[in-house]
């Protein structure tokens, strides 16, 4: 893939997304403009959770910070079986225990010439995350996050990790503890 | 927490009896009261062969210099309370664009579900962005070394990658390219490990240990030779000509130390003509 600028991944990451909802691999959710570092707490509102509806592949949180992924062509061969992936992406996990998406995708990662042919996991996580910088202005610390989205990716060819990524997105329902109906858009928990 | 130079007690020589780094001992129970100058130490380091440590009270002493905390760490045995703890410190610099340190592969003790993390980092300093990398541990061992984008809104995105092994001293980095499409990269050992596009002009540096919950212990033990530190601490800015990598500490008053709870953790850094060294342990540890 020839060099791209941070604009055209941008676009790529929302042609992902309109792929993915095209071809119904994964669900996911609609491309919002919002960037992280101007993110507002969300409205409020009902999801339903991963136990009637697995929540998407957060390709937009990647696409976001560089990494974009795009799926498969139907019926394109692995070397690797999704099982055997599964396998390797949950071992390398601290406490997603249970897949709650997956698909067959190419990843283009921070800007390079290549893409890489992946299973692609979406784990739940909920490990607590380092929150940032000491308060040098004098403010109190910082509230601790619980990562709401996990992704791992595992090479279809290799069989190896490729990318591991973790994080909070006030956007994002909190994804642990599990349970059928939630509130959301509160202050993330901690 | 800073002291003047004759006041540290031991150090670690390399086998051309350089001094490496050093550290003053202010409560360790293992030891008796200061006595030893820094220039004494010095000419005990000339003579040395061999990674040794000098005790003001024992002379030359045959355990490893980098024998630190590893398989679980200690386990402070406190109050689970989820709070955030940090120690380490920070360097105020309008036009720095690179922070990197030798940040020691320390392996605390982690509460269960919490985590355990030492990194250097760049911020805003102002809307709290930042971008760090250093290593971070999960509770029962589970080791990675990591990179996090974020912002005090309650953003934060976090590669994982292959940890490196406890005790060993890393090379680490955050630079910032201006303008450029992925301006945050990781750098472990001068290797690029990893980028993220994320948009703020660094405004400060830091180098700390941090935890999650005072059940947690706080990278490092406070006997001699089992402190989490970092060496080679530097920042790049600009400088004439050209620009360069100059120390954290300039002139002994640039950098700033915290620790959010001192009664629990201690800080402390090698006065060499810069502090250019950080130690940082948890007092309910000895190792």
């Amino acid at each position: 893939m020839p060099h791209l600028t941070t604009g055209a991944k941008r676009l790529l990451g929302r042609a992902a997304l309109l792929t993915l909802v095209a071809a119904g691999s994964v669900s996911c959710r609609a491309f919002s403009p919002t960037s992280p570092e101007s993110a507002q707490a969300p409205s409020p509102r009902l999801s339903v959770s991963a136990q009637t509806q697995a929540p998407p592949i957060p390709v937009e949180q990647l696409a976001q910070r560089g990494v974009v992924l795009t799926t498969a062509p139907p019926g394109t061969p692995t070397t690797v079986t999704q099982a055997q992936a599964e396998t390797t992406a949950l071992s390398d996990s601290v406490v997603g225990t249970v897949v709650l998406n997956s698909g067959l995708m190419t990843l283009n990662d921070s800007g390079s010439a290549d893409t890489t042919l992946c299973w692609i996991f979406s784990l739940n996580s909920g490990n607590v995350l380092p929150s940032g910088p000491y308060n040098s202005g004098g403010s109190g610390p910082a509230t601790p996050l619980k990562a709401n989205f996990e992704v791992v990716a595992v090479d279809a060819t290799k069989g190896v990790i490729v990318l591991h990524v973790e994080g909070h997105d006030p956007t994002l329902p909190e994804l642990t503890p599990p349970t059928s109906i939630k509130s959301e858009g509160k202050t993330p928990s901690s | 927490m800073r002291r003047g130079p004759g006041d540290f007690k031991w150090s670690f020589c390399d086998r051309k009896g350089t001094l490496l780094v050093a550290s003053n001992l202010l409560r360790s129970p293992d030891e008796g009261p200061t006595s030893m100058t820094g220039r004494m130490v010095r000419l005990a380091c000339a003579g040395m062969a061999g990674l040794a440590i000098i005790s003001a009270t024992g002379g030359l002493q045959g355990r490893p210099a980098l024998a630190m905390g590893g398989g679980d760490g200690c386990n402070p045995t406190r109050t689970l309370d989820g709070a955030q703890y940090m120690d380490g410190e920070y360097r105020p610099k309008t036009t720095i664009s690179g922070v990197t340190a030798a940040e020691l592969n320390y392996s605390p003790y982690v509460a269960p579900g919490y985590v355990a993390v030492a990194w250097v980092m760049l911020t805003d300093a102002t809307e709290k962005l930042y971008s760090q990398y250093g290593w971070l541990e999960y509770s029962n061992n589970v080791r990675h070394m990591f990179s996090q984008v974020g912002n005090s809104a309650g953003y934060a995105y976090t590669q994982l990658y292959t940890a490196q092994p406890i005790n060993s001293l890393s090379s680490v980095e955050v630079s910032w390219v201006s303008g450029a499409s992925h301006p945050y990269r990781y750098y472990l050992g001068g290797v690029l490990q990893g980028q993220d596009t994320y948009s703020f002009t660094p405004a400060e540096s830091q180098i700390s240990g941090e935890t999650y919950s005072t059940a947690t212990q706080m990278p490092g033990g406070y006997q001699t030779t089992h402190y989490q530190y970092w060496s080679n601490e530097r920042i790049w800015y600009p400088s004439t000509p050209g620009g360069g990598w100059h120390y954290f500490n300039e002139n002994w008053n640039t950098a700033v130390a915290f620790n959010t709870n001192t009664s629990l953790f201690g800080q402390s850094n090698y006065p060499s003509p810069y502090l250019d060294s950080q130690f940082i342990w948890d007092w309910s540890c000895p190792t």
